[in-house]
């Protein structure tokens, strides 16, 4: 059988990552404490992936992960195939959640073989801006997918309260 | 980066998908491959994703696999009180990838098994490509 000539693409992994290397966040515009965070978060995320560069080059933070938000909570899924909730730590201090753990190999092969999967330990962070019900917050882990629920608190969920404008009084 | 190469390319051709409905696919999961004596073992990373709904055919010499992943939040609904994503790092839809087998595989014996977001695929080698022990007598 013939095999056909390959691109260099479709062997490295960051082929496969390119959407993924640059997350969207739609948050700018919530203040420059919370981007600072952000952009702290990201820069922690660069530095890991620089050390990851040596596994054969998985540029994108890992795990791969979700915040949604609605108007009652959070809701951060992260990908973690090959864990189970016995690998993952998941712990939230002064509105950031964090979720680390490792994975290690699974078994070392008999022969030849090639490795683009994540292994060694991870650590990644969120912030959230919002005040959040920390004993409600619920982690479940199912297929490979770990959904962390945050509920924001009483207070976070009260609308905006509407201020008047007065005028300025005539100037005519 | 040329070995790496070298070493794929022996072991697992890795079809170039610009052709045929690689082309729809969204994102590709990512793979190790490990060979036995007896079998080659794919690990496919899929959080998420129904390990009985992947399709995972073999014609040819070439493995297929190909699903799709839903993104749930859009499920749920994305109305005026639907959620807000702040940040957006899954890849969600079709996926497809595609491999060319070594022939020393017996494509009659494909096993396939999904455990916490990983399937594992171990495809047999023919008896004949298995090292035999040869006996040596005096």
């Amino acid at each position: 059988m013939e095999v056909k000539a390959m691109n260099v693409r479709d062997l490295v992994p960051w082929g496969r990552d390119d959407r993924g290397r640059h997350p969207t966040r739609r948050s700018e515009s919530i203040g420059p404490v919370v981007n600072l965070h952000h952009e702290m978060n990201r820069l922690f995320d660069d530095v890991f992936r620089a050390f990851d560069a040596s596994r054969a080059g998985n540029l994108a933070a890992w795990p791969s992960m979700d915040v949604d938000e609605t108007d009652k909570e959070y809701r951060v899924t992260a990908e973690i195939p090959g864990l189970t909730e016995r690998d993952v730590e998941v712990l939230f201090q002064d509105g950031v959640l964090t979720l680390r753990g490792e994975k290690k190999l699974e078994k070392e092969s008999e022969g030849r073989s090639i490795r683009e999967r994540f292994y060694g330990r991870f650590e990644r962070r969120v912030s959230l801006d919002r005040e959040v019900d920390e004993e409600s917050i619920r982690a479940v882990f199912r297929n490979g997918l770990l959904t962390v629920t945050l509920p924001k608190s009483a207070k976070a969920t009260e609308t905006a309260k509407r201020i008047e404008i007065n005028t300025g009084g005539t100037t005519h | 980066m040329t070995q790496l190469q070298q070493e794929i390319n022996r072991v697992f051709g890795n079809l170039n998908d610009s052709e045929s409905s690689g082309a729809t696919a969204e994102w590709m999961p990512a793979v190790d491959i490990h060979e036995y004596s007896d079998r080659f073992e794919l690990l496919v990373d899929l959080p998420g994703v129904d390990p009985k709904s992947v399709d995972i055919t073999l014609d040819n010499g070439v493995l297929t696999l190909a699903g799709e992943r839903r993104d749930k939040t859009l499920v749920d609904g994305n109305g005026k009180n639907g959620p807000q994503q702040q940040r957006s790092e899954r890849h969600m839809g079709r996926f497809h990838r595609r491999f060319i087998l070594p022939d020393t595989v017996d494509a009659e014996k494909v096993k396939a098994t999904g455990t916490d977001g990983v399937l594992a695929i171990s495809i047999a080698k023919q008896p004949k490509a298995q090292p035999r022990r040869i006996s040596v007598n005096s």
